[in-house]
C-alpha cells in the first residue's frame, strides 16, 4: 500500500515538471505527456462512447484542448484528473448530441461470444470454479460484453464505475473530474455496482 | 430507518471492497458473512466482478493519434489567428486599423497629385478591357505559320473591385479580364486539397531562401496570404524552392494590373510560365505576358516550350509585337534578364482549400 502510494506519488510529481516544461515551451515534454496518457484517455472515451472512431477523434479534441490551456492550468489539481476531466466533459456532451452513441446490444455483443466464455464469465460472477479475471478480461468479445453490460447503467454510474473499477481512480480523484462531493462519487459508485451486477446476471442466465 | 440500516450495509460493503474500512469494521464484516449466506455471497459476487473490470486492460490508442493530433495544431494555427488574454489581439485589431487609415490618407493624397498633374481628359478606362481574338491573332504572326487550335474565348469581367469577386467564367485554361482597381501586387491564387501541406512547401521555400525579413504572412479562417516584397530575381528563387506547390493544387489564377490598372487574370499558370513572369517583369508588360502566354500555350503542342518566343515593344506605342520565333540564348536575352531580375516585385501568394 506504501509502495503505491509512492508510485502514486512520483507519477504526480513527474507530471508536475513535464507540465512546467510544457508551459515553458518544452515540446519534448509535450510529447512524453502525451504518449503517457493517450492510451488512458482513448481507453475511457472508447468505453463511454463505444465507437473506435469516435474515440479517436475525441482524443484529438482532448489532447487538442490541453495544448491549447496548458499555459493557463494553474497546477491547482493534478494534470491527470484535469486531463480526465476534459475528456470526460467533451465526451459526455458529444454523446448528448448524438443519442444514437453510447450504448451498446448486451444481446448483439452476447452473438459474438462463444458459449464456453460466456459459461466461464458467468461461473466466475457467481463465484463458482476458480478462474483467473485477467484471463477472461483479456478476451475482446467478452470486454465488449462487460462494455454492453456498463452502458446500460445510467449516465451518471457508467462514469464513475469506469474511473473507479476500471481506470482505479481515487474517489477524490473522481470527485474532482467529476467536481462532485467524494460522498457523491461513494454513493454513485455503491449503487453502479449493484446495478451493474445485476444487468450482468440478467444478461447471462 | 430500514433505509438507512440498508444504506449502512451498502457503505459497510463497498467499503470492504474498497479497503478503507478500520480493521474492527472487516471483523463485523466476515462475522457477517460468515452467519449470513446471502450477505456472503453479495459480497464475494461484487468482489469478483470489482476484480474483473479491473483486469480489464487498457484499450490501445490508434497509432496515428499523435500524427493527427500534429496535425489538427498546425491547422489550427494556420487557419487562425491566435488570440491571447494580454490585449495583444486588440491592439493587433488597433494597428490593423491604423495602417489601413493611413493607407486611406496616402492612396487619396497621392490620388489628387496625380490627378493634378496629369489631369485626363476623358477616362477611357473605366470599362472592361479585353484582348480579342482578333487583335491577338494581329500578334502572333507565329502561330499563323502553322495549324493551332483556338483558345477559349476571353471573358468579360465588369467593374470588380475585389480580387475575390472575380470568377473564371472560361472553361478553357486562359481567361483574361481587365476592370479599374487600384491593387498593383500580383497575386498567384492557389486553392489546394490540404492547406497544411501547402502551407510547409511555402514555409520550407521562405526559410531556405532566407527570405524571412521580405515576407509578410496573413492567415485567417478561410487562407493564409504570403505577400513577398524583394527583387524578381529573389522571387523567382523562391518559386523554384515552391516548385513542389503544383503539384499540390488543383488549380491557381494569376492575377496582375497593366498600366491602366486594368486586371488580367490567367488560370492554370504553370511554373515556367510564372518563373518566366517574374523573371522579365521588368522588361514585359502584363499585357504582352498574357499574350506571350496565350501564343506559347496555342503553339505548345509543336514548340512545347514558351522559351521559344518573345515578344518585343514598338517603340510609339508600347503594345507588345512578336516577331520571329527564335531561340534566345545570346547575351541579349541575359541582358535583358538580368534587367528584369532585379525589379522589386509585390508578390502575393493566396493558399485556400478547395471546398
Amino acid at each position: 500500500m506504501a509502495q503505491a502510494n509512492k508510485k502514486k506519488q512520483n507519477h504526480k510529481i513527474d507530471d508536475l515538471s513535464l507540465v512546467i516544461n510544457c508551459q515553458n515551451g518544452d515540446l519534448e515534454a509535450l510529447n512524453t505527456l502525451l504518449l503517457k496518457y493517450q492510451d488512458r484517455i482513448y481507453s475511457v472515451i472508447y468505453r463511454i462512447c463505444l465507437n473506435p472512431d469516435d474515440a479517436a477523434e475525441l482524443t484529438q479534441d482532448t489532447f487538442v484542448k490541453v495544448i491549447e490551456k496548458i499555459g493557463d492550468f494553474k497546477l491547482r489539481s493534478t494534470f491527470y484528473t484535469w486531463l480526465y476531466r476534459i475528456a470526460v466533459n467533451l465526451t459526455l456532451n458529444f454523446i448528448k448530441r448524438r443519442a444514437s452513441i453510447g450504448f451498446k446490444s448486451i444481446d448483439e455483443a452476447l452473438k459474438i461470444c462463444d458459449n464456453d466464455s460466456v459459461k466461464t464469465l458467468k461461473s466466475y460472477l457467481n463465484d463458482q470454479g476458480d478462474f483467473d479475471p485477467v484471463k477472461i478480461a483479456s478476451q475482446h468479445e467478452t470486454r465488449e460484453l462487460i462494455y454492453a453490460a456498463i452502458s446500460k447503467l445510467e449516465e451518471q454510474h457508467k462514469i464513475v464505475i469506469l474511473l473507479r473499477e476500471i481506470e482505479a481512480l481515487s474517489y477524490s480523484d473522481i470527485s474532482e473530474i467529476l467536481n462532485v462531493e467524494i460522498g457523491t462519487v461513494k454513493s454513485r459508485v455503491f449503487r453502479a455496482r449493484a446495478n451493474l451486477r445485476e444487468i450482468l446476471k440478467e444478461a447471462l442466465a | 430507518m430500514e433505509d438507512f440500516e440498508k444504506l449502512s450495509i451498502e457503505e459497510l460493503i463497498n467499503g470492504y471492497l474498497d479497503g478503507e474500512l478500520s480493521e474492527r469494521q472487516v471483523t463485523q464484516v466476515k462475522r457477517l458473512m460468515a452467519h449470513d449466506e446471502k450477505f456472503s455471497k453479495k459480497v464475494q459476487e461484487l468482489s469478483r466482478q470489482r476484480e474483473l473490470l479491473a483486469a480489464i486492460p487498457r484499450e490501445k490508442a490508434p497509432e496515428h493519434l499523435l500524427d493527427d493530433i500534429k496535425s489538427r495544431l498546425e491547422r489550427k494555427v494556420l487557419l487562425h489567428e491566435y488570440t491571447s488574454t494580454n490585449g495583444s489581439y486588440k491592439s493587433l485589431i488597433i494597428r490593423h486599423l491604423s495602417s489601413l487609415a493611413a493607407v486611406i490618407v496616402l492612396v487619396i493624397g497621392l490620388g489628387f497629385v496625380v490627378w493634378q498633374v496629369f489631369a485626363p481628359v476623358e477616362p477611357e478606362n473605366n470599362q472592361i478591357l479585353a484582348l480579342s481574338n482578333d487583335k491577338l491573332s494581329g500578334l502572333n504572326t507565329a502561330a499563323n505559320k502553322s495549324e493551332v487550335k483556338a483558345p477559349p474565348k476571353p471573358v468579360l469581367v465588369s467593374n470588380v473591385s475585389d480580387i475575390d469577386e472575380v470568377e473564371n467564367k472560361s472553361d478553357g485554361k486562359l481567361s483574361e479580364s481587365a476592370v479599374t482597381n487600384n491593387l498593383s501586387t500580383v497575386t498567384l491564387d492557389i486553392k489546394v486539397d490540404n492547406i497544411v501541406t501547402a502551407n510547409k512547401v511555402l514555409a520550407q521555400a521562405v526559410y531556405s531562401n532566407s527570405l524571412l525579413d521580405e515576407v509578410m504572412v496573413k492567415r485567417n479562417n478561410k487562407n493564409v496570404d504570403y505577400t513577398i516584397s524583394a527583387p524578381a530575381e529573389r522571387i523567382a528563387d523562391f518559386f523554384t524552392k515552391a516548385k513542389a506547390i503544383w503539384p499540390l493544387s488543383k488549380r491557381n489564377k494569376l492575377i496582375l494590373y497593366n498600366d491602366s490598372q486594368k486586371m488580367l487574370a490567367i488560370d492554370n499558370v504553370t511554373y515556367p510560365e510564372l518563373r518566366e513572369f517574374v523573371l522579365r517583369s521588368g522588361e514585359i508588360s502584363p499585357d504582352a505576358f498574357i499574350a506571350n502566354v496565350r501564343l506559347a500555350r496555342r503553339l505548345d503542342s509543336e514548340l512545347n516550350s514558351l522559351n521559344f518566343i518573345r515578344p518585343q515593344y514598338c517603340a510609339d506605342s508600347g503594345d507588345a509585337e512578336f516577331v520571329e520565333v527564335q531561340s534566345l540564348q545570346g547575351d541579349v536575352e541575359l541582358a535583358s534578364r538580368d534587367l528584369g531580375a532585379k525589379k522589386r516585385l509585390s508578390f502575393k501568394i493566396r493558399l485556400s482549400e478547395e471546398n
